[in-house]
């Protein structure tokens, strides 16, 4: 009798599980348009990057009183600023920048925040310290944290990559670390104890590579959020210095011609906002695609 | 319930120490000595002494973190080396804008999103509901400060609906004051009443799947009832948490937005704070901003135990 009910239930299951799958392969070929799509803003973003001399035809430091708050034109694509330099060359260059410390940022605390995770997923006395520290830090709201670290580090590219590294590790590390906590539960990790290897082998051998995907994720979204937060702070005055061309710089620059000059407003602007939405549709993307189980819980 | 608070005000005790020893080394990781900034660049190598030996910084740092945690405690943050008034006057007179704004902008997204969130669900997968879905994907996706650019850009600009940077107080009248913070209301408030929209709608769709709706409307209930009544009541569970998680990233953003705007709130004291490194108002400001993060959480955390008993008794499924 139960056997009999455990057959048909495991028919159903299997029909229905036939029917799941159908319906996310699908829902993932659809989501992977949207990284598709994500990818190839940021492949062109990265092109922007490499070549920024060859695409820029005007120095960006290149000052030229006399052609002050010249609207577009052909000679300079988005314009000329309030002293005279071209719009487009400054642009090319801030996403070059953007690009650089976004990058630098996502890499930092990928390598801090996997670090931090293992250890404290491991070490439950390690745990409690570095998640009370974490919890800490993530106690500020990230803009603020990153101005205070700003104010006391003073105003250079490495200090921005520094304060936003210390704003994100928390947050790669609390991934990572609750990933590995279940992986840590699992036999084969309870095997390679009993079997003597060493904690360190555990966590770097057979831990790791298991918190990847989500680590992977997490730090596309980490390199976004630093390019926001990086225009932030160089917009609020604390961020890169001035004569370099960052995209904040220049927006911080288009802020006091504003009711002249909406060129300087609009395209570093839409420049943020297209690069940032490519990186989180590429990290939305990759994450159905590294990971199918987390299309269930959203 | 009673225990519930206490340990939920326990917990934070070990958050508020460490966000205490963050922001006391901000100060100390800055290369410029506070004694030579406060006397300037005139000063003489004893007055400078003179001065670090006064405020204690001769003191091992743990001492130095001790005492300075302790005037903190009782409400003392210093004073500023630019105003020459305490830290907490002075954050005092510039609070009151950034709360304004970011009061109204909470109002703003609440006013604005649940009904689309509401209209959304009852369209479910009409052109109506994939426009607003759609909507709201950009609007999660628009930083708040470019969004306020462009704002400006469009309705002062262009249109000449508003002024560019005219901050009017509240003492000037409150239309005044309200019509001056639209712009910068919508701009801060946009990212999350877009979500908003897509969380009400959710839990409206979640909700009316169940049960007891169906048997509401079999028992003859009128839509309107069993919306507003029996489904939108639940699904304010949900929409008070993202309300709880938003509120305070809305008192982050202001501190942004006041910049584009040209509102003198906390944001406008943290920039030019920053830019006359005057350190006391800096670590002060990130403090109470700190603070009333953490406090703002525990009262949305307890909120929930009343609305939701299972929160109390633990069986929230998290």
């Amino acid at each position: 009798m139960e056997a009999a009910i455990e057959k048909t239930n495991k028919a159903q299951l299997q029909k229905e599980m036939k029917k799941q799958q159908r319906k996310l392969m699908l829902k993932r070929l659809l989501r992977s348009r949207m990284a598709l799509t994500g990818f190839i803003i940021l492949i062109v973003a990265t092109i922007i990057t490499f070549a920024a001399p060859l695409i820029t035809s005007h120095d960006p430091l290149q000052v030229d009183p006399v052609n002050r708050l010249q609207a577009p034109s052909a000679d300079h694509y988005f314009g000329t600023d309030d002293v005279g330099r071209d719009v487009f060359s400054r642009v090319v260059y801030g996403i070059q920048e953007s690009m650089f410390v976004g990058l630098a940022v996502a890499f930092v605390t990928a390598i801090l925040g996997i670090i931090f995770g293992l250890y404290s997923a491991y070490y439950n006395t390690l745990d409690h310290i570095i998640m009370r520290i974490n919890d800490g830090l993530m106690a500020f709201p990230s803009i603020l944290l990153a101005i205070a670290i700003m104010a006391a580090l003073g105003p250079k590219t490495v200090n921005v990559i520094i304060a936003l590294s210390v704003v994100y590790t928390p947050l790669i590390a609390r991934v990572v670390r609750s990933s590995a906590l279940v992986i840590k539960e699992q036999t084969y990790i309870e095997a390679m104890k009993s079997m003597g290897g060493s904690s360190n082998r555990i966590i770097w051998r057979h831990i790791a590579p298991n918190t990847l995907s989500p680590l992977l994720v997490q730090a596309t979204f980490v390199f976004a959020m630093a390019i926001i937060n990086e225009a932030m702070l160089s917009f609020l005055g604390a961020g890169i210095p001035a004569p370099e061309p960052s995209l904040g710089n220049i927006l911080y620059d288009g802020k006091n011609v504003i009711t002249k000059a909406w060129w300087m407003t609009l395209f570093p602007g839409l420049a943020v906002i297209l690069i940032t939405l490519g990186l989180n549709m590429f990290g939305d993307g990759m994450r159905d695609i590294l990971d199918p189980h987390s299309n269930k819980s959203n | 319930m009673i225990g519930y608070i206490t340990k939920r005000i326990l917990s934070l005790v070990p958050v508020m120490f460490v966000v205490a020893i963050v922001v006391f080394f901000i100060v100390h990781l800055s290369p410029g000595e506070p004694a030579s900034v406060i006397l300037g660049p005139n000063a003489s190598q004893s007055e400078v002494e003179a001065l670090r030996a006064e405020l204690g910084h001769d003191d091992p740092v743990p001492v130095q973190f001790f005492n300075w945690l302790g005037d903190a405690v009782t409400g003392d943050l210093g004073e500023s080396i630019y105003a020459n008034a305490p830290v907490t006057e002075v954050f005092g007179q510039y609070f009151i804008p950034t709360l304004s704004l970011t009061i109204f902008a909470q109002i703003l997204a609440v006013v604005f999103a649940i009904p689309v969130g509401i209209i959304a669900a009852i369209r479910k997968g009409t052109a109506v509901d994939q426009s607003l879905m759609g909507f709201s994907l950009l609007g999660i996706s628009i930083p708040s400060f470019l969004l306020g650019l462009f704002l400006i850009l469009l309705f002062s600009v262009n249109l000449e609906w508003f002024p560019v940077a005219g901050f009017v107080p509240l003492s000037e009248g409150i239309w005044p004051h309200i019509r001056s913070l639209i712009l910068p209301a919508i701009a801060l408030s946009l990212a999350q009443a877009a979500l908003l929209v897509r969380m009400t709608r959710s839990s409206m769709l979640d909700i009316l799947d169940n049960e007891y709706i169906k048997a509401a409307r079999s028992k003859g209930l009128k839509e309107r009832v069993v919306i507003y009544k029996h489904a939108l009541r639940n699904a304010f569970v949900t929409i008070l948490e993202v309300i709880g998680q938003t509120f305070s990233t809305l008192i982050a953003g202001a501190v942004v937005i006041e910049f584009v705007f040209n509102i003198p709130g906390i944001g406008q004291l943290i920039v030019n704070s920053v830019e006359r490194r005057d350190f006391p108002v800096i670590q002060g400001t990130i403090l109470l901003i700190a603070l009333l993060y953490v406090f703002i959480n525990l009262a949305i955390d307890l909120l929930y135990g009343v609305v939701d008993p299972r929160v109390r008794f633990g069986k929230k499924g998290d």
